[in-house]
């Protein structure tokens, strides 16, 4: 065979190889877990430090919102619809957050098993429509 | 050159004894050989980097203060943000010194395949710059106070990123070359992103007590279709000066 | 696409029509999406910036593949016009990434309640834009254009592997980002009176790529061809 050539079937193999070899690495690292973020159900099973920033998030769930009357403080549930977790917050809440709508939130898991919040942020679905389909969906469930 | 004798044998060998006979696997073996011996002649080729690696790594506890719990959980990010940096430090000469005395011109003219140069290249480039970090960075792991069940992933991460990291660098070491030494780290560094991710949240992980294996796995993926990949982009590369 | 003077004549017909399209659609999309379209049920108005989000998050992405496309054409068959293409596609590439990552952030802080997030879909955008600002920097420091064309093309086809991960990444990790609205599959989760301009839109966002691509490239060239007689003709004349 000609060097030229014996040199492009040897780079076609590696490459081959390579992707193969890519595909199935890939393929079984997304069935690991590598979210950065922790749903309720998932901080039950973790252990970690007190003073580890983590994220965590669900929804809000129906009736936990508690806000206090004299100050910024702010009590909700989020769940997953297998866990809840308990999130205490100081601040202000972004405009979309509301039951039933998911949140992220960033802060420290304690020891109680609570969730102390430093920074909470709403998360909107990729569903856009008007009030009025909005209600007849609504009406029809 | 401090080369005489027998050194100066292997130099010229390649091209004196190489025939049509030698497999692929002798022709690395003797780039590696030469480059190694080259590399060792001149200690500041492998110290650079390593000394670099520390000192940036020593900065942090001198500028954040030694509060142990904060230097912990920082130290996945620093030791990687460390590590690359240092990776990125000898990337301009994984081929200028070729290139410029012209031994580069003789392996493109010897019809063997070229990605086995670039391969060597950069398995040279790793023994002596992502070696010695990853044997410093346990001494890092160490003054960061990085717990030390995350020694561990700390390591493979490492010992899979700055592969990756030297694969990457004779990409932009090849683009740049003849040109600035810090443009080939400008190209090379928004490459460089990802692998910071992952090693970062491998070690991250493991200091949350939590499953860090797939992102070895992607940083593994990455690698598997990097060598093939980005040594026959570098080839590409290289020939670009020899229009 | 042939000789240099045949792309020239060509083009210099073709950019005043790539140009008229580009206004009306863009004009009656943005229209009808800013103006026309109901307001959401759940965001109000604020939504609407994604007539100019949207588009231009598809068009940063679209225009690195075709750039990655002309890279891989200029590495294997050494066509001077696709690595041209790339030069001239890049600046318009970086800009629609840049304009998406900040229409998304005016659009973060009243939605979720923050500017920015290091969430998937945002870094590997940010990196998109890195990688664009590495391709442009590596072509101005090669002087020879037509080394610096293969130079730019060989790192864009390693810069091809960040596409699938912006793509994916809202489905692979949790991400702050909502999930694609629009996808091959199934229909999508937006009103049809909504989507109709957003569509509109799109199109005329490609159509503006097409026209500034062409006049880049028409520029570029001359650019190249300025000692050649048909070139000094046309200034002369």
């Amino acid at each position: 065979m000609n060097p030229l050539r014996k040199q492009r079937l040897y780079a076609l193999i590696a490459v081959l190889i390579g992707s193969l070899l890519a595909t199935w690495l890939v393929v079984s690292a997304l069935s690991e877990n590598m979210n950065l973020f922790y749903s309720p159900s998932e901080i039950l099973e973790v252990d970690i430090d007190e003073n580890v920033l983590i994220r965590a998030g669900g929804m809000v769930k129906q009736g936990s919102i508690e806000k206090s009357k004299d100050s910024l403080n702010v009590r909700f549930t989020v769940t997953d619809y297998q866990n809840e977790l308990i999130i205490n917050y100081e601040g202000i809440l972004p405009d979309l957050f509301d039951e039933n709508a998911g949140v992220v939130v960033r802060g420290n898991l304690k020891t109680d098993g609570t969730f102390k919040a430093i920074e909470v942020l709403a998360k909107h679905d990729e569903n856009y429509m008007p009030p009025e389909v909005a209600n007849i969906i609504e009406a029809n469930e | 050159m401090l080369l005489q004798g027998t050194d100066l044998q292997i130099l010229t060998q390649p091209l004196l004894r190489f025939d049509m006979r030698s497999s692929v696997l002798d022709w690395l073996g003797i780039i590696l050989k030469r480059d190694l011996i080259i590399a060792f002649r001149r200690s500041s080729t492998y110290i650079t980097p390593l000394v670099f690696f520390l000192i940036v790594i020593t900065f942090f506890p001198l500028a954040l203060g030694p509060q142990e719990s904060l230097l912990s959980s920082l130290a996945p990010g620093v030791i990687w943000i460390a590590a690359l940096l240092a990776s990125l430090l000898a990337v301009e000469s994984i081929f200028s010194e070729d290139f410029r005395d012209g031994s580069l011109d003789d392996f493109f003219v010897s019809l063997e395949p070229s990605f086995i140069l670039v391969f060597a290249k950069v398995m040279i480039h790793w023994l002596i710059t992502g070696l010695p970090i990853l044997i410093a960075s346990s001494l890092a792991a160490i003054i960061l106070y990085l717990p030390l069940e995350s020694f561990v992933p700390m390591i493979l991460s490492l010992l899979l990123g700055t592969s990756f990291m030297s694969l990457l660098g004779a990409l932009g070491a090849a683009l740049s070359l003849g040109k600035s030494a810090i443009l080939s780290a400008i190209i090379v560094l928004p490459f460089s992103i990802p692998t910071l991710l992952m090693g970062t949240s491998v070690v991250t992980f493991s200091l949350n007590n939590q499953d860090y294996s797939g992102f070895l796995m992607m940083m593994g993926a990455m690698l598997a279709i990097g060598i093939p990949l980005l040594c026959l982009l570098t080839v590409e590369a290289l020939l670009l000066n020899y229009d | 696409m042939g000789s240099p003077p045949l792309f020239y004549r060509w083009s210099s017909k073709i950019i005043p029509w790539l140009g008229i399209l580009a206004i009306i659609f863009l004009s009656v999309g943005l229209f009808w999406g800013l103006l026309i379209a109901p307001t959401d049920y759940k965001q109000g108005d604020v939504y609407r910036i994604l007539y100019v989000h949207v588009p231009s998050a598809i068009l940063g992405q679209s225009i690195f593949m075709f750039m990655a496309a002309c890279g891989l054409i200029n590495v294997v068959w050494r066509a001077k016009i696709s690595g041209m293409m790339l030069k001239s596609a890049a600046p318009i590439g970086m800009s629609f990434t840049l304009i998406a990552l900040v229409t998304g952030s005016v659009w973060g802080k009243p939605t979720w309640g923050t500017w920015w997030v290091w969430d998937a879909r945002l870094t590997s955008t940010l990196i998109l834009l890195f990688i664009y600002a590495a391709l442009i920097g590596l072509y101005s420091s090669i002087d020879d254009k037509t080394k610096a064309d293969r130079g730019v093309s060989i790192l864009s086809i390693v810069g091809l592997a960040i596409i699938p991960v912006i793509k994916k990444s809202v489905d692979w990790w949790q991400t702050l980002h909502q999930p694609s609205t629009f996808t091959l599959t199934s229909s999508p989760s937006m009103s049809p009176e909504m989507y109709q301009p957003l569509l509109l839109c799109v199109i005329g966002f490609y159509l503006i790529f097409a026209f500034t691509l062409t006049l880049n490239l028409r520029n570029e060239v001359i650019d190249r061809e300025r000692s050649k007689n048909w070139v000094k003709q046309i200034f002369v004349n």
